[in-house]
């Protein structure tokens, strides 16, 4: 217990100097909000109005006081543009950031571990080369452009799926599924599924010159039982804690997948909120993607506990 | 699953090894761990295999059971019988299910031996339910029992116990009971002492002792340690340089050693009678580097009687009167040859290999 009132401090620390970071940061920006807001053939007289309203002019202490003891009250204020309160937008949005985040690390997951064990326990072999040759290539293009290059085959010349857009999964399952393949295929395929290969891959590679593995081989256990049951548990720390890294990540959202592909999610939020100099809402978007990383991490110690059982807490 | 050889026992030797050889390939060169070794071992006899580290006798004994197999950068020849089949030209599936119900290895270093994530009851039920079809009590009520037959106290809890939660003296008695777990004809024992305290090494050698006796079991006890199996082997096989240099049953072994290596390795043992304070008699220089072996008798750059003919010709393993005792020298201890050779030694202060001759080494 006394570990998890640690971590509380933690948390509160971190989301502490975030805040204030991001809070300083936005103020240094070049360009007014009031002014972005009101277009290029705005008066001085109605900017200032503008700025008298939505409280720019106080002194930033008074305004992050401000900001800040609306959030502890569950008030993340209300975006200058739209007016529309910001936890409303959040709440939109984390869902969408949430389902893609969980689609591209399952099938990340799903395609990095059978490749990860069987690459290791048959190492330099052409299969293992050919993977290996594969994956450094993806790493090597940006996700951009194997963005556009997955538009490109499925939805141009195959027509199978659509470029681009998000249909929410309350508009049809289906339909939502297939709007986010592509975002799936971009986000898995090139940050994370060839990582988490080589990683395990080498891990497992370790793990399997240990003795204790010769000794579940000399009790004539089956390949397959040795390798699943026996390897790839005590090789999956660096597997978990970059998971977990890549999950804290992705909950606040991907920005480049996002936009690429029309997405309505975190990344989106961010990168609008940017242009719009929408500063409360970035300020939200912001608390919410540290608070996530952070969280997530916590969760990711205590599940080497599960994975190592000589990990004690404490 | 069965166990593939027929349980009514036959005629003849348990295990056969003839004209054994392991070479590895590494990137500095090719490594010859074992040059030639011929063993035999019957049902219930034990074996102990000794030799300096990088003798060869560990990949020898993990060679013969099949868990170094030939392909890749491995080369493995010879041929290996088990109850009478040939089982060195079977495949790794077939090899397999030879592994825990018919042979089955306990290693030298039970801290490492043990998967630290598994539970060791775990450990247990997977190779019974596998190779014995028991259902998940019934093997756990099975390495209860075999947890207790080795000495681990209060046995229905240790299997709830995760291997760190043991002393190393009883890791190494969860890994005997694991091996023992299917019943096998052959245990190799890998050093499985040494990485123990003294104190613990009797209780788990005569642990393996009386599991032998009850199951009739065949042990190959692999040791650089010659005290570890004076008083609990049948037979002694010396290993140097991948080779038997020197084999016979036990008491003759020690009687009427024959192979100057055999010797320094007696004479290196110390003494609980005598004076104290005594030097240990150490034997000089180092084992032969096993990617250029020398040419003759491997042992010649350290043997205090080494002659010119030492350095060119290879002794080979020679019965003597006693067909149970083989030995490879050209002057084996204790015979007019070698008074002769040690005094023409000790007379020019150096042996042919050019090793100088001290007091103590003769």
């Amino acid at each position: 217990m006394r570990n998890v009132a640690r971590q509380v401090r933690h948390l509160l620390i971190v989301l502490f100097i975030v805040t204030v970071g991001t809070f300083l940061l936005l103020d240094f920006l070049p360009g007014d909000p009031a002014a972005a807001l009101l277009g290029e053939t705005a008066q001085p007289e109605q900017i200032e109005a503008v700025r008298d309203e939505l409280g720019l002019d106080e002194p930033i202490l008074t305004r992050y006081a401000k900001w800040i003891g609306g959030v502890v009250q569950g008030d993340f204020g209300r975006s200058f543009r739209t007016n529309q309160p910001v936890l409303d937008n959040l709440a939109n949005r984390v869902p969408v950031s949430l389902e893609l985040m969980f689609l591209a690390q399952v099938f990340a997951l799903a395609l990095a571990i059978p490749l990860g064990i069987y690459t290791a326990y048959r190492p330099g072999r052409p299969f293992d080369q050919i993977t290996m040759t594969l994956g450094f290539g993806l790493i090597a293009v940006a996700p951009f452009i194997l963005a556009l290059l997955l538009i490109l085959l499925f939805a141009g010349w195959l027509d199978l799926l659509p470029a681009t857009g998000f249909v929410r999964w309350s508009d049809g399952p289906l339909g939502n599924l297939r709007s986010l393949i592509l975002p799936t295929l971009t986000l898995g395929l090139s940050q994370v599924a060839i990582i988490y290969h080589q990683l395990l891959r080498s891990d497992t590679i370790a793990t399997l010159q240990a003795d204790h593995v010769l000794m579940a081989k000399s009790k004539g256990l089956p390949t397959w039982h040795i390798l699943v049951r026996h390897a790839l548990r005590p090789s999956s720390f660096s597997l978990v804690t970059l998971t977990g890294v890549n999950v804290g990540r992705l909950i606040g959202g991907s920005v480049i997948v996002e936009v690429i592909f029309g997405i309505p999610g975190i990344g989106q939020m961010l990168v609008q909120s940017i242009y719009n100099r929408d500063f409360i809402v970035l300020q939200g978007a912001l608390l919410f993607t540290a608070s996530a990383y952070v969280i997530v991490n916590m969760l990711v110690d205590l599940m080497y506990a599960f994975l190592d059982p000589r990990v004690q807490h404490g | 699953m069965k166990s593939p050889s027929s349980a009514t026992p036959r005629e003849g030797p348990l295990l056969e090894v003839e004209d054994f050889y392991v070479r590895f390939d590494t990137d500095r060169g090719r490594v010859h761990a074992v040059n030639g070794v011929s063993l035999s071992l019957d049902q219930g006899e034990t074996l102990g295999i000794v030799g300096e580290s990088g003798s060869g006798k560990t990949v020898l004994s993990r060679a013969v059971m099949g868990l170094v197999g030939d392909g890749g950068r491995n080369h493995v020849t010879g041929t290996v019988r088990f109850d009478g089949r040939e089982i060195s030209s079977l495949s790794p599936r077939d090899l397999r299910k030879y592994w825990g119900t018919e042979m089955a290895m306990v290693f030298q270093d039970p801290m490492t031996s043990l998967n630290p994530v598994k539970r060791v009851g775990a450990q247990f039920t997977e190779a019974l339910r596998y190779h014995l079809d028991l259902s998940r009590r019934e093997a756990t009520e099975r390495a209860v029992d075999l947890l207790r037959s080795v000495g681990i106290p209060e046995p229905q809890r240790a299997v709830g116990r995760y291997p760190h939660e043991f002393s190393g003296g009883m890791r190494q008695r969860v890994t005997i009971g694991i091996a023992l777990a299917c019943n096998p004809r052959l245990l190799f024992g890998d050093e499985p002492t040494t990485a123990l305290d003294v104190t613990v090494q009797a209780q788990i050698l005569d642990l393996l002792k009386v599991q032998q006796v009850e199951r009739d079991m065949a042990l190959i006890l692999v040791t650089h340690d010659l005290a570890v199996v004076r008083g609990r082997s049948d037979r002694i096989a010396v290993m140097y340089a991948g080779k038997v240099v020197e084999t016979a049953p036990t008491a003759t072994l020690f009687a009427h050693t024959r192979m100057p290596y055999t010797e320094a390795l007696i004479n290196a043992l110390p003494r609980l009678t005598g004076p104290t304070h005594v030097r240990l008699r150490a034997i000089p220089g180092r084992p032969p580097d096993m990617m250029n072996p020398p040419d003759g008798c491997p042992f010649s750059p350290r043997c205090p009687y080494a002659q010119e003919r030492c350095l060119v010709e290879v002794p080979p393993l020679m019965p003597s009167e006693d067909p149970e005792h083989q030995f490879a020298c050209w002057y084996p201890v204790g015979t007019p040859e070698w008074t002769e050779a040690r005094d023409r030694n000790t007379h020019r202060g150096e042996t042919a290999a050019g090793t100088q001759i001290v007091k103590e080494m003769v």
